[in-house]
């Protein structure tokens, strides 16, 4: 084994030299660059760092827009220092927030962060875009939902009494026309449902009782004589049920309940996985029955 | 001394990797978000960085409903992003940005979420808001009127009633304007093109729409794709659309 030589001993002093300095560009480049840690440099989404939060580039030209109507080439220096200056404070006020825990004492700061963490904990299930598979899958679990409203036309006739209805109503399915048998019967039309009324509106107008007895009628049917505040007798002009639709026709809708489901099911997921991880001490006497 | 070569031979080429690398794709990406995104399209480097590589984003995060061609599905109200039509904004590359970010009635505290289509065959046609619902025949009669917009035949009485309720009692112009040409900043569409955002312009996509309302959402991206990717993405679709 014989002694390095100098040359040698250059090379590897030089070598071992390039591989420090490496070693320490990368080091400094994952220390100043990693999620979480202090950096220097305001990373190029960002237009600033404030405490380490960032405010971000999007937001800024966004708040540019808002405040000054123009975009990031067509403001001035003041427009930008002054939106940039705004965005700076807010942060800091909302970090000065949380170090007093304004959430802790504020309702509306709570019912916002409330809100904010459900629509976070459904915002997932809206960018899932379900396959045609799932969604039809979905409509068939639920067809009732997706029908049209039932459309129906009455006239609500009432008259002075029993006799009266019996007799008109007799009429009626005897062919005799309606204008003619008001007049004879001196029956008075409510007037309540104008015109073809969708199901829900008829029977906010006509009440529920005579509501209930109108819907089961089909166009051209005639009620027996009810006595609901007065002898009714309810002439159906037209009765069109729900029609179901099909899957084609209602998709997109499909597709809003199948988010809004999900979305439902995640907010839920995410209060149980709140509780699990929680730890909650009850006082036993907080919900006892009878309070002193 | 043949391994201190061989070494030396893989401490360059690291290097010069490394380095490639940096200039290759650290360097634009950075440049990119530095860059004002309206100003990008006018940079032709930067543009091809951009657009190169926003369709890759593109693929994963928006073809699933805009389609691999971004040619729109109408049975979803996925609106076409190739055409010059743009329903939120006037498509400047900030505001594609934004809304591939935050998205559109995405739940996220940040996206477009100003107006809903009502369903004015429901009895609350849109919670939280004052609109009437409407009775069948005034229905088609609103149907007959938009219809008529963009060159639909209908009884002249019914476009009438329809302008009517169009203007007053239904309350469609406060969305999209009076005069049925929609509204950028809630994206409301122009009822006045033939463009249709759902279905086509046919009674019974139409009726589908004013009876039970649309609220059609495009996700927020903004934890799903980097800056860089959703900036790349965005100028895609700015192209797609060639700037219009």
């Amino acid at each position: 084994m014989s002694d390095p030589t100098p040359a040698n001993v250059r090379r590897s002093l030089t070598l071992a030299g390039i591989g420090a300095v490496a070693g320490l560009a990368l080091a400094g480049i994952g220390l100043f660059t990693a999620k979480g840690t202090s950096t220097l440099a305001v990373p190029p989404e960002d237009v600033a760092l404030v405490n380490q939060q960032a405010i971000s580039r999007v937001d800024y030209i966004a708040m540019l827009q808002a405040m000054h109507g123009t975009d990031l080439a067509h403001a001035t220096v003041e427009q930008k220092q002054r939106v940039l200056d705004d965005m700076i404070r807010e942060e800091l006020l909302v970090q000065r927030g949380k170090e007093l825990d304004v959430a802790g004492v504020d309702p509306e700061v709570r019912a916002t962060m409330v809100t904010a963490v459900e629509q976070g904990a459904a915002m997932n299930a809206f960018t899932e875009q379900p396959s045609d598979q799932r969604l039809q899958v979905y409509f068939d679990s639920h067809r009732a939902a997706y029908a049209s409203e039932g459309e129906i036309a009455v006239r609500d006739l009432v008259f002075t009494d029993a006799n009266m209805a019996r007799d008109a109503v007799a009429a009626l399915r005897g062919g005799a026309a309606l204008e003619a048998v008001i007049a004879k019967f001196k029956a008075r039309d409510t007037g309540k449902v104008k015109g073809a009324e969708f199901y829900f509106a008829a029977k906010i107008h006509l009440g529920d009782a005579l509501y209930a007895a109108a819907q089961v009628l089909p166009s051209g049917g005639i009620s027996d004589p009810l006595e609901a505040d007065g002898m009714h007798v309810l002439v159906v002009t037209q009765n069109t049920p729900p029609t179901p639709f099909a899957f084609e026709t209602v998709r997109a809708r499909v597709l809003d309940d199948y988010r809004r489901e999900t979305a439902t099911k995640a907010q839920a997921a995410n209060g149980d996985f709140l509780r699990k991880r929680a730890n909650i001490l009850i006082a036993p006497d907080s919900i006892a029955k009878e309070s002193r | 001394m043949r391994l201190h070569r061989i070494l030396a031979g893989i401490a360059v080429a690291g290097l010069a990797l490394g380095s490639a690398w940096y200039v290759r794709e650290v360097a634009p990406a950075s440049a990119l978000l530095r860059a004002d995104p309206n100003a990008v399209p006018q940079n032709a480097d930067l543009m091809r960085f951009a657009v190169g590589r926003g369709e890759t984003a593109f693929r994963a995060a928006c073809a699933g409903c805009h389609g691999a061609e971004a040619a729109g599905d109408p049975h979803y109200g996925a609106p076409n992003l190739a055409d010059a039509d743009w329903l939120y904004g006037t498509g400047t590359p900030a505001e594609i940005e934004r809304t591939i970010t935050y998205g559109i009635r995405s739940h996220h505290p940040k996206a477009w979420n100003l107006a809903a289509m009502p369903a004015y065959a429901r009895p609350v046609p849109l919670q939280g808001q004052n609109f009437p619902p409407l009775t069948p025949p005034e229905i088609a009669d609103v149907v007959a009127y938009v219809a008529s917009l963009s060159g639909g035949q209908a009884d002249p009485t019914a476009i009438a009633d329809g302008a009517d309720l169009f203007t007053g009692k239904a309350g469609c112009f406060d969305c999209h304007a009076a005069d049925a040409r929609g509204d950028a900043g809630v994206g409301a569409p122009d009822l006045t093109d033939k463009a249709w955002l759902y279905g086509d312009s046919s009674r019974a996509a139409i009726m589908e729409t004013v009876a039970y309302g649309r609220q059609g959402v495009c996700p927020a991206q903004v934890g799903s794709l980097t800056p860089t990717e959703i900036r790349e993405a965005a100028l895609y679709v700015y192209a797609l659309g060639k700037g219009k």
